[in-house]
């Protein structure tokens, strides 16, 4: 019983969110009055701050006890780490921006409504399981919930033909991805099985699914010969599960559906969307990647992942440049993102630089979430009753009739193009930094050259803000949270990119042997939560 | 041989041969037929054909759930789409489209053959898994005789049915599983309750009528 | 049971047959497999929703046989408890999904994955 309240206390921060999740449900379906439900977003925000809150002290230990404190709970399938805590606070800032831009447009669609808030934190509830997984089912659940979560946020403008359609073409594809995931999950599971086996490993009471013991089967077949990486079972499961997961962080030969689906759907959703699904989404990559970091045949995974790298890197990018809805454009410029986090999540699957690359992604999606969600706040902001200004062209002239509004965008389109006081800036930079520490020259190479070409397009929409002739006036903008929530992400971008050290101590580019830098979260003594695959592992243990 | 033969053709395999062929051949109905309606009631045949496969791998609460709930609940609400929405009419395929067809059929044979030799060559051969040894040497079923008496002996009795590969599946072995809280089913378990609570507010606020605000 | 048999050896053909009178786990994982291919085969090739939706669920039935057969053959609980899992899961999955069709068809009059493409680019 002690075992489960301190797996409760360890993610209370998820279960908090939940419960706000009902508790706002709740709250909405009583007060039917516009005027009540302005509220609504701001408890919203409120419980998910105090989730980030929680979240931040829970995952540095259990009270009282700071030396006993496992870090799985739940018969292994859950733990808390600091790479989990950066992800759950890093999702709560994502929502609580989402929560603060939306209510101006939701009211103007008349769906301004406690479900959408409640879908919101469930939504966010379910990345945060994902980022706390230890096991493939949990990280199965979280998805789902995620998912199921999207899906219904995307077709939540009802009377519009285009949010509906974005929610049948990604509930379609994003159940496909699903059962890839299942499908992969049982391969592993069996090929894991199948190798405890062939040692006389015990079986019972033994979840083949868990990612310790996934990385103890690989490390212990290897030694008795029969390595796992080369079985062509694992192997399967993993390019299932990679397929699965690479839809939902929209990498390259599964992005398809990601302009039409962020174009599509209530702009405050598209918003969460690009953030929360990707954030869910790198998590279960990073926690893959560690577990593969005590073997040595993941030479295939590494292949793998460089070349979706590349690829999502390239596509993403080409894609955007060719784009004039602004809305498409930054779906576009999101799967690009995606291959510049996916160079960070190759590099962390090398033992060398495993910590400095897990560092570096962690940053870079704190960076993204904000300068991504500034960016669409800025589009809400700007949008008036009846449409929204999503033509590029629209964008003529803004910094003369909305200085304010130009310049918070100019930040976030600077930040997303990596250009120096900018936290983009600092998170391509630590990225690159960690593939070339990891040995993966080649893909830092490519990805500098490729961010190159991304410049164009945003430095274009930049340019149209600053240099063209207005043609449109831009009266009654929406403002209120959107502006709120635009100025702040604009403003923390702006800090992280000229003191990033405040939260993560980097270390000069020049010392390659230098001591990687430490998040915010410290590492507690004697718990080096990264290198899983060498802590003593008592998956047996039946307390 | 007639001693391979019938060590080849047991009823246990015999069963497995004919309703993995029904699965097949029912999954790929499902697919080819151009009528909605027809490929619901294949998809229906094919659960059932899986199901009994369930039990032949002593999975008896699975196989009664995937009839009762899959076979039973969630297609009829597939027919009840079709039906509501009309959608039963055979699929018009456009011109432009018809290549696509025996495109993807090829390329998805090819895969199939392909992942199927693949996952089958790196399969090894055991036999299922029986009782453990360590449960031997305790009061287990077999062990249990007639006139034992049995309330000493019930919850040793129940704790090796949740362990014996054979009666793992049934109802108990089930639930001893699922809701041991060191074990990591039980934390899933709840969360998936979150999972159906969002999908109940999503049926609602999707499917329900527009609220009086709504067409304001 | 054959002692020898029970050495797990990868690429060995006696994996093929059965022996004993028991199907071999290799019957079980070819025929999941050859399911899971059906069923994404039928999601590439159709082009109504509710069709494609169902061949999703011949994927995941696919998987929950896989999960199944491993774990009864390793004598492990596990994959009997995640196939619990990938029923609810798409129990939820098929209430939400049947509710965004029904949503979209009182907007038009067609749901066909082509005809969605008001969208292009």
């Amino acid at each position: 019983m002690n075992d489960t309240l301190q797996g409760i206390w360890a993610i209370s921060g998820p279960l908090f969110v939940a419960i706000m999740g009902m508790v706002v449900l709740v709250i909405g379906l009583g007060e039917t009055s516009p005027a009540g439900r302005r509220f609504l977003p701001l408890g919203t925000i409120l419980g998910l701050v105090a989730a980030g809150i929680l979240t931040l002290v829970s995952s540095r230990g259990i009270p009282n006890m700071p030396d006993v404190t496992p870090a799985r709970f739940f018969g292994q399938g859950m733990l808390m780490d600091d790479v989990g805590g950066w992800f759950c606070v890093t999702l709560c800032l994502a929502a609580a921006l989402t929560a603060g831009m939306a209510p101006a447009y939701l009211e103007e669609k008349r769906i301004n409504n406690g479900e959408f808030y409640a879908l919101l934190l469930f939504a966010t509830c379910g990345a945060m399981l994902m980022a706390l997984a230890n096991d493939l089912i949990n990280v199965f659940v979280g998805l789902e919930i995620l998912s199921v979560s999207l899906y219904i946020l995307c077709g939540f403008s009802r009377r519009e033909l285009r949010s509906e359609e974005a929610a049948v073409k990604y509930f379609l594809l994003g159940a496909f991805a699903s059962a890839f995931f299942v499908f992969g999950s049982a391969l592993i599971y069996g090929a894991v099985g199948i190798a405890n086996r062939a040692i006389s490993l015990q079986q019972e009471n033994v979840s083949f699914t868990n990612f310790d013991i996934i990385s103890e089967a690989l490390q212990n077949s290897a030694r008795s010969g029969m390595p796992l990486m080369s079985s062509p079972l694992f192997v399967t499961g993993i390019a299932l599960i990679v397929v699965g997961l690479g839809f939902k962080a929209s990498l390259v030969p599964f992005h398809s559906y990601a302009p039409d689906v962020y174009e599509g759907a209530p702009t405050p959703v598209t918003a969460f969307m690009s953030a929360g699904a990707k954030l869910g989404a790198f998590a279960a990559f990073l926690r893959l990647s560690h577990a593969f970091l005590a073997s040595d045949g993941a030479e295939p995974y590494r292949l793998v992942l460089w070349t979706l790298a590349a690829a999502t890197m390239l596509v993403g990018n080409v894609l955007a440049m060719r784009q004039t809805n602004i809305k498409r454009m930054l779906a576009c410029s999101s799967i690009a993102h995606a291959g510049y986090l996916l160079v960070g999540i190759l590099a962390s699957s090398h033992g060398s630089a495993s910590l400095y690359a897990t560092q570096s992604v962690l940053f870079y999606l704190l960076a993204y979430t904000l300068m991504n969600l500034g960016a669409f706040a800025v589009i809400i902001w700007l949008g008036r009753n009846g449409g929204d200004y999503l033509d590029i062209r629209d964008y003529a002239g803004l910094a003369k009739k909305q200085p304010l509004a130009a310049l918070t965008l100019t930040i976030c389109l600077l930040s997303l193009a990596g250009i120096p006081p900018t936290a983009g800036f600092f998170g391509k930079l630590y990225l690159f930094m960690a593939a070339i520490r990891s040995g993966e020259v080649s893909i830092a190479v490519i990805g500098l050259v490729i961010s190159a070409i991304g410049l164009f397009y945003y430095l274009n929409l930049i340019m149209q803000m600053y240099l063209r002739e207005p043609h449109l006036e831009f009266e009654e903008p929406r403002e209120g949270g959107a502006k709120r929530a635009a100025i702040l992400a604009a403003i923390l971008t702006i800090i992280l990119g000229v003191a990033p050290n405040l939260l993560v101590s980097p270390s000069p580019a020049g010392e390659m042997n230098a001591p990687p830098p430490v998040p915010m979260l410290k590492t507690r003594p004697g718990e080096n939560t990264l290198e899983r695959g060498s802590l003593p592992i008592e998956p047996n243990a039946n307390r | 041989m007639p001693e391979s033969l019938a060590g080849f053709l047991s009823i246990p395999v015999l069963l497995f041969l004919i309703f993995a062929l029904g699965a097949v051949s029912t999954a790929v109905s499902c697919v080819l037929t151009p009528n909605p309606v027809r490929s619901a009631l294949f998809l229906v045949l094919n659960l059932f054909c899986v199901a009994i496969l369930y039990l032949l791998l002593n999975a008896y609460f699975l196989a009664v759930v995937q009839v009762i709930v899959y076979a039973g609940a969630i297609m009829v609400l597939f027919l009840f789409v079709i039906m509501l929405l009309n959608l039963g009419s055979p699929e018009r395929i456009p011109d432009q489209m018809k290549w696509q067809q025996p495109v993807a059929v090829g390329a998805g044979i090819l895969l199939a053959a392909m992942l199927t030799v693949t996952i089958a060559s790196s399969v090894p051969s055991f036999a299922p898994a029986t009782s453990l040894p360590q449960t031997a040497r305790r009061t287990t079923l077999d062990a249990r005789e007639p006139g034992a008496s049995q309330t000493m002996d019930n919850s040793a009795i129940l704790d090796d049915i949740a362990r014996r590969p054979e009666t793992m599946g049934t109802p108990y072995g089930i639930g001893k599983n699922l809701y041991n809280p060191d074990k990591p089913w039980l934390f899933p378990f709840e969360m998936v309750s979150f999972l159906l609570l969002v999908a109940v507010i999503g049926s609602v606020s999707l499917a329900g009528r527009q609220t009086s605000e709504e067409k304001a | 049971m054959n002692p020898a048999v029970q050495n797990a050896n990868y690429g060995a053909l006696t994996s093929l047959m059965p022996l004993g009178g028991v199907v071999p786990l290799t019957w079980y994982i070819t025929l999941a497999s050859l399911l899971f291919i059906t069923g994404a085969v039928g999601v590439l090739v159709k082009r109504n929703p509710i069709v494609i939706f169902m061949c999703v669920e011949l994927m995941l039935n696919a998987s929950n046989l896989a999960l199944i057969a491993f774990g009864r053959y390793l004598g492990n609980s596990g994959g009997m408890m995640f196939s619990i899992f990938v029923m609810a899961v798409a129990a939820a999955e098929v209430a939400v999904g049947l509710g965004i069709l029904i949503s979209i068809f009182r907007l038009r009059d067609s749901i066909s994955v082509d005809e969605v493409n008001l969208m292009r680019g």
